[in-house]
């Protein structure tokens, strides 16, 4: 009886310490993760094809509040850090943190590690809308327009089309998301064949690998609303998802309305994403290796998931960015390096990994 | 009244032939006692013995029985042997044997008929027949491939936008059965494109024969002898199934841009020959004229040029026939470091190139306001200072490879050095349109062509 | 905090209602087992007991209140359901599973507070996991998985708790550990109400049993008055056996045991204390039924007619019908019915020949003619001191065909001693009409003779 006693005593010492070594690491990492997108911000602001040294960045970042600390810079300079790399940057990140963001929440809501936020359509039918707007010679804002309204359609048709089969919803929903991705995968070849390929086609392929050079602060103004607003919507909702991956059933037994909240997290994503594609193009691989990578350096909790893979997707992109602008006198599509990057960055985390997924 | 024995014409001199401008030079006339008819002649023709035989086959083929009436003086058509590359078609001259040209002395319509049809196909024909021209021609087309065309080539099916305004630019038009146009797709190219050659409208027949797409049936209705198109094309082996020969071209620099006019020339018979020389005669003599003011200027005083394409942020590469325009007008290309074809890039890019001159093309949608209206943009020199300009175009456009292309290149030379080079844009304009393409071109079409904006 | 069920319907598809007319009563602190066979409706019972599907007749009420008109997460507070194990898609910590219990007491958008993972951690305390906090959910043994699952319902703080099979996939060491922690736990408040295939737990642990056929309630009250050998074999289609423990004079149920059919020889009618004979003793109050099962070939028939040999020299009357069989080169061609009252003999069944038959198995094409005077025999016995029906089968099971009258008369029990021949696949069905038959085995040492035995002794 009283061995027993003392054993508990031990254990609970013991599990005190190491708890409280735990709660030191977790906190080391989670700030870690927070000021990883913030430095790596600032530091890409001082690359790029026209060379500009760290210490001008600075002093032309804080000219807007005074001045006279940029006398001396050349205008262009000026102007590229403030009206080319600023927005571009600023831009890589929200895009990054949505990809990244998304994809965790459409892992938790369909319980595979494997989905991206791609499993809906959303990409495929924004790729066609853009495809569309091309075609007809549009704008880059009704461009823009066009793959977010495609976007948000591909994703409702999917949605409605899985209603109509009501006995195992989660299969038919990720069922319908890839038939509707396909249809609009098909469209867009079709509208590719149809191209002048001396100029429109090149155009859509060089959309459908997905670049970051029509960033301005114009075209931004959308993207910063929808992904700061999803972001947080996520953030807020991100214990939950924990209780969604467990299944309809268990989320239900535990006082969640599972279909509710799907609907709800769909629909956000699915904006988020649609936001981002239309303004950036197809950028794969981000939705699907940054849960990975996050699950692999915090654990499958999504309370500590979603702000790491909404910091790694940032941190990602805009690596991958800075190489596509600054590499070649050419500008290299993101999508072309997101997989020849991103590839070799999980397979070194999978080595590190400790258990399951 | 005859054009031999000039020098070759200058650029600064070239200007429409008339009868007043052209110096009499004596002629060694045979002296024959050619007894006088008994009939008044349709006209009267003037041709040394050698050229005597094939003048009658003419004859004969267009007026039956009727004989030619040969003279040795104050003929009213006149036979002689040219140079080629100092004479240039028109439609009171042609070459109708190679190094044999047909001048009319006066305007009597026969005679105009006559010259007209001796450099038809039908005359074509009636000279194989009688033996003067060769009825099977070898040429080697730009893919390196040995094409024997029969002659005449009396059908053409031409599927690529250049070689159409090659066929043009050497006055083969009339042999077309139908074509791919290049620029004629806006309204105002297609408007302009019918006023040239009224046979446009039905010509056009983008949907059935483009570069990556040639609809056989359609092609074999059509009952063509000869297909041109690029060496890109993608469908050449459907169409050897025609059994139809097939002539490629390829014509992305200068050099090949000039050799393709002389095959597109050698084509069609020896006045499109004389025509294609003489096209490239004045495209020599165009570089000329500018190199002489230009080849002194060092590397850094050469004004510095960006050529986008249908989108701001694309621009041509070093391998681009846009990059050797920039380079013979004397200046140079700032993306001249990128190979294919057009190359996405960023603005910093463009920074770092620092342009002092942007040229926006005519086609695929782009604008001078996409760039000059950009916030971003602003940060170039030459946004500021604007230094954004537009390519023209009457139908082709002037930085493509083809024969409008010579415009091109004076009109950016202008632009670049306007102190220095002496061509004038709209003098040539009317030049090159007159002559190559016999179009009359109105003066409202050359004030719109270049004036720069 | 009751929880009570009124005449509770559901049906997935509408008219094939898995469940029918179920109500039950729980009240604070009982532990309630739901009992029944595969698909017999318990996972859905359960499923409508915790408000996560809306009956479709009747309903549930808890605290007197319609389950549904509460809030989700109001009711999640009030009752929770721990489904049958399954392993999630990611590996969460046993910490953060148990965590997740929380989740009915925080609002829509909110997040674990520190007391939130006080209680988590207390909830494991009290299953004795706290050493297992930090490891993976999957990675540990199933009994531990199940452990972690009752925590997380300790966690949710609810009152009611319902579980679906919790000792399915167990070992046994685990199964004992699971069961005895619930029901510590039931003595410090909580009510259970567990589903399982296990009637011994149920004898062990339960306050009540609940045993459901084919959707219906079939007994519910006391372990004991639920569990007895008739009840068992009626809803489960085996025979069943209970071990009982005498104390004091009273007996108290221990175990129960399912009963393999018994293996005897007809000649153990001679001897007397044998089961055989004490059967036919008995028969002179109540009437007996004795089953004869096997795989087809394996001797039923041949044990009967030995038994009819032996009974008949012991003078009993017998009657019914015989089916021996009939054999060309050692194989089996036709099936022959014999009267055994006066051993008249007819050809039942030949080999079937493809094409539509009106009276036919896959095997056998049956003679309409010899099967109408087979049943015509039936009708007209009034059982004698032994009946014989060899075979009731498919035909009259499932399609009412064929010897008909033989059904009733053992529905009717109108027979001193009856011994029906049925095949190993239908025995299930026939325990379930005929709860209190003895089974059994009709394995034969003799061989099968080639003619049927001499019946020519009457």
């Amino acid at each position: 009886m009283l061995s027993q006693t003392k054993k508990l005593q031990r254990s609970a010492q013991f599990s005190d310490k190491w708890l409280a070594g735990l709660v030191v690491r977790q906190q080391a990492a989670n700030g870690l993760l927070f000021a990883l997108p913030i430095i790596l911000f600032f530091l890409t602001l001082a690359l790029g094809r026209y060379e500009i040294g760290i210490a001008d960045v600075g002093r032309i970042l804080l000219s807007p509040l005074s001045p006279s600390l940029a006398a001396g810079i050349p205008e262009t300079a000026q102007q590229l850090v403030l009206r080319v790399r600023l927005p571009r940057a600023l831009a890589a990140l929200l895009i990054g943190a949505s990809l990244g963001g998304t994809g965790t929440a459409f892992q938790a809501i369909f319980k595979n590690p494997l989905v991206d936020s791609n499993i809906l359509g959303v990409t495929s039918g924004a790729g066609f809308g853009a495809a569309l707007a091309l075609l007809l010679m549009g704008r880059p804002w009704q461009v823009q327009l066009s793959a977010f309204a495609f976007g948000l359609l591909a994703v409702m048709l999917a949605f409605f089309g899985s209603r109509l089969y009501k006995t195992t919803p989660l299969l038919v929903l990720t069922l319908m998301g890839i038939l509707i991705g396909s249809l609009f995968g098909s469209l867009t070849s079709l509208l590719k064949y149809v191209a002048d390929p001396l100029d429109t086609l090149p155009a859509i392929t060089f959309w459908l690998l997905g670049s970051l050079t029509s960033i301005s602060w114009q075209n931004m103004t959308g993207l910063v609303i929808i992904t700061m607003g999803g972001a947080l919507f996520l953030w807020l909702v991100r214990w939950r998802l924990n209780i969604l991956s467990l299944g309809d059933e268990e989320a239900k037994a535990l006082g969640v309305d599972p279909t509710r909240m799907k609907i709800l997290i769909i629909a956000c994503a699915t904006l988020m994403t649609a936001a981002a594609v239309s303004v950036s193009g197809v950028i794969g691989w981000v939705g699907l290796v940054m849960p990975h990578a996050g699950r692999i350096l915090v654990g499958p909790d999504h309370k500590r998931l979603l702000p790491a893979t909404l910091s790694l997707g940032a941190s990602f992109l805009l690596l991958i960015d800075t190489i596509a602008r600054t590499l070649l006198p050419g500008e290299i599509p993101l999508g072309v390096l997101t997989g020849l990057i991103g590839v070799p960055i999980l397979i070194v985390l999978l080595r590190r990994n400790r258990t399951g997924w | 009244m005859l054009v031999l024995g000039c020098s070759a014409p200058t650029p600064a001199e070239v200007t429409t032939p008339t009868a007043e401008s052209i110096s009499p030079v004596e002629t060694e006339a045979i002296s024959t006692n050619t007894p006088v008819p008994t009939t008044v002649p349709r006209f009267t023709i003037q041709a040394d013995a050698s050229f005597q035989p094939p003048l009658s086959a003419l004859y004969a083929a267009l007026y039956g029985d009727e004989q030619p009436v040969f003279v040795d003086s104050n003929a009213d058509l006149i036979a002689a042997a040219v140079e080629g590359e100092t004479f240039v078609p028109s439609s009171t001259q042609a070459v109708f044997l190679p190094g044999a040209a047909l001048i009319a002395a006066t305007d009597s319509a026969d005679v105009l008929d006559f010259i007209a049809f001796a450099v038809s196909a039908d005359g074509q024909q009636v000279l194989i027949e009688a033996g003067a021209l060769p009825d099977v021609i070898t040429l080697t087309d730009q893919a390196g491939n040995t094409v024997e065309l029969a002659q005449p080539v009396r059908r053409v099916i031409s599927s690529h936008g250049p070689t159409t305004a090659l066929i043009y630019g050497v006055g083969a038009q009339d042999r077309l059965v139908a074509a791919s146009y290049l620029g004629a797709r806006d309204p105002a190219g297609a408007a302009a494109m019918e006023r040239i050659d009224p046979r446009f409208p039905e010509l056009a027949a983008d949907d059935l024969f483009s570069q990556q797409n040639f609809n056989v049936e359609e092609a074999a209705l059509r009952n063509p002898d000869l297909i041109t198109t690029s060496a890109r094309t993608q469908w050449l082996d459907v169409a050897a199934e025609l059994d139809i020969p097939v002539f490629l071209f390829q014509a992305e620099t200068p050099d090949l841009l000039k050799e393709a006019m002389l095959l597109a020339g050698q084509i069609f018979g020896p006045n499109t020959t004389a025509q294609a020389e003489a096209w490239v005669a004045y495209y020599e003599s165009v570089i000329e004229a500018i190199a002489e003011h230009t080849a002194p200027l060092s590397d850094g005083e050469r004004v510095r040029v960006l050529f986008t394409g249908t989108e701001p942020l694309r621009v041509a590469s070093g391998e681009m026939y846009q990059t050797s325009i920039i380079e013979l007008a004397g200046g140079v290309s700032v993306s001249a470091e990128l190979t294919g074809y057009w190359n996405d890039v960023n603005l910093e890019q463009i920074a770092t190139w620092n342009p002092d001159v942007i040229i926006v093309p005519p086609y695929g949608g782009a604008s001078v306001e996409a760039i000059t209206e950009s916030p971003e943009w602003q940060i170039l020199e030459a946004v500021q200072a604007g230094r954004v300009y537009r390519m023209p175009k009457l139908v082709v456009p002037w930085d493509t490879p083809a024969p409008d292309s010579v415009l091109g290149i004076i009109w950016m030379a202008q632009l670049l050095y306007p102190e220095t080079v002496e061509l004038d844009c709209a003098e040539q304009a009317r030049y090159f349109y007159n002559t190559f393409y016999r179009y009359a071109i109105t003066d409202e079409e050359v004030t719109a062509l270049c004036t720069v904006q | 905090m009751r929880l009570e069920a009124q005449q509770v319907g559901y049906a997935y598809i509408p008219g094939q209602p898995v469940l029918r007319d179920v109500s039950l009563q729980l009240e604070a602190g009982e532990t309630l087992y739901i009992l029944g066979r595969n698909g017999g409706g318990k996972t859905t019972l359960l499923s409508c007991l915790a408000g996560l599907i809306r009956p479709t007749a009747g309903r549930v009420l808890l605290d007197g209140k319609d389950i549904h008109s509460y809030a989700p997460a109001v009711r999640a507070r009030l009752i929770g359901l721990i489904p049958q194990m399954h392993t999630p898609a990611f590996a969460y910590t046993v910490r953060e599973m148990v965590l997740m219990g929380r989740a009915p007491h925080l609002g829509w958008l909110g997040s674990p507070s520190r007391a939130d993972y006080m209680m988590a951690d207390e909830a494991l305390e009290q299953v004795g996991l706290s050493e297992l906090r930090s490891r993976p959910y999957t990675e540990i043994s199933g009994g531990e998985r199940q452990l972690v699952l009752i925590a997380r319902g300790l966690a949710q703080r609810c009152n009611i708790l319902l579980m679906d099979e919790p000792t399915a996939h167990l070992d046994l060491s685990n199964q004992q550990r699971v069961l005895e922690m619930i029901n510590q736990l039931s003595k410090q408040g909580p009510s259970f109400v567990i589903s399982s295939h296990a009637p011994n737990d149920a004898l062990i642990y339960a306050d009540r049993v609940m045993l459901l056929k084919n959707g219906t309630v079939m007994a519910y009250g006391t372990p004991q008055e639920t569990l007895t050998e008739t009840m068992l074999s009626s809803a489960y289609g085996i025979r069943t056996e209970v071990i009982y423990d005498c104390e004091n004079g009273s007996s108290r149920p221990r175990a129960v045991v399912a009963q393999r059919p018994a293996v005897l020889t007809p000649d153990s009618l001679e001897k007397p204390g044998t089961l055989l004979s004490e059967v036919f003793k008995e028969s002179e109050h109540t009437p007996q039924l004795i089953l004869v099962t096997g795989l087809s070939g394996a001797g039923k028939t041949t044990w009967c007619s030995r038994l009819v040999e032996l009974a008949q020299k012991r003078g009993l009357k017998v009657e019914g019908v015989l089916s021996p069989a009939v054999f060309e080169d050692g194989r089996k061609t036709g099936i022959d019915m014999v009267n055994l009252q006066n051993g008249e003999r007819r050809r039942l069944a030949k080999l079937r020949e493809g094409g539509p038959a009106e009276l036919a198995t896959t095997q056998w094409q049956f003679d309409p003619t010899v099967m109408a005077w087979g049943d015509h025999i039936l009708r007209d016995s009034s059982g004698g001191d032994l009946l014989i029906i060899d075979e009731l089968g498919p035909l009259e099971f499932l399609r009412h065909q064929g010897l008909t009258e033989g059904l009733r008369l053992i529905d009717e029990q109108r027979y001193k001693v009856a011994c029906v021949v049925v095949r190993s696949s239908l025995l299930p069905t026939a325990l379930q009409r005929w709860p209190q038959a003895l089974v059994i085995s009709g394995n034969c040492k003799h061989r099968p003779s080639e003619s049927a035995p001499a019946l020519s002794d009457q």
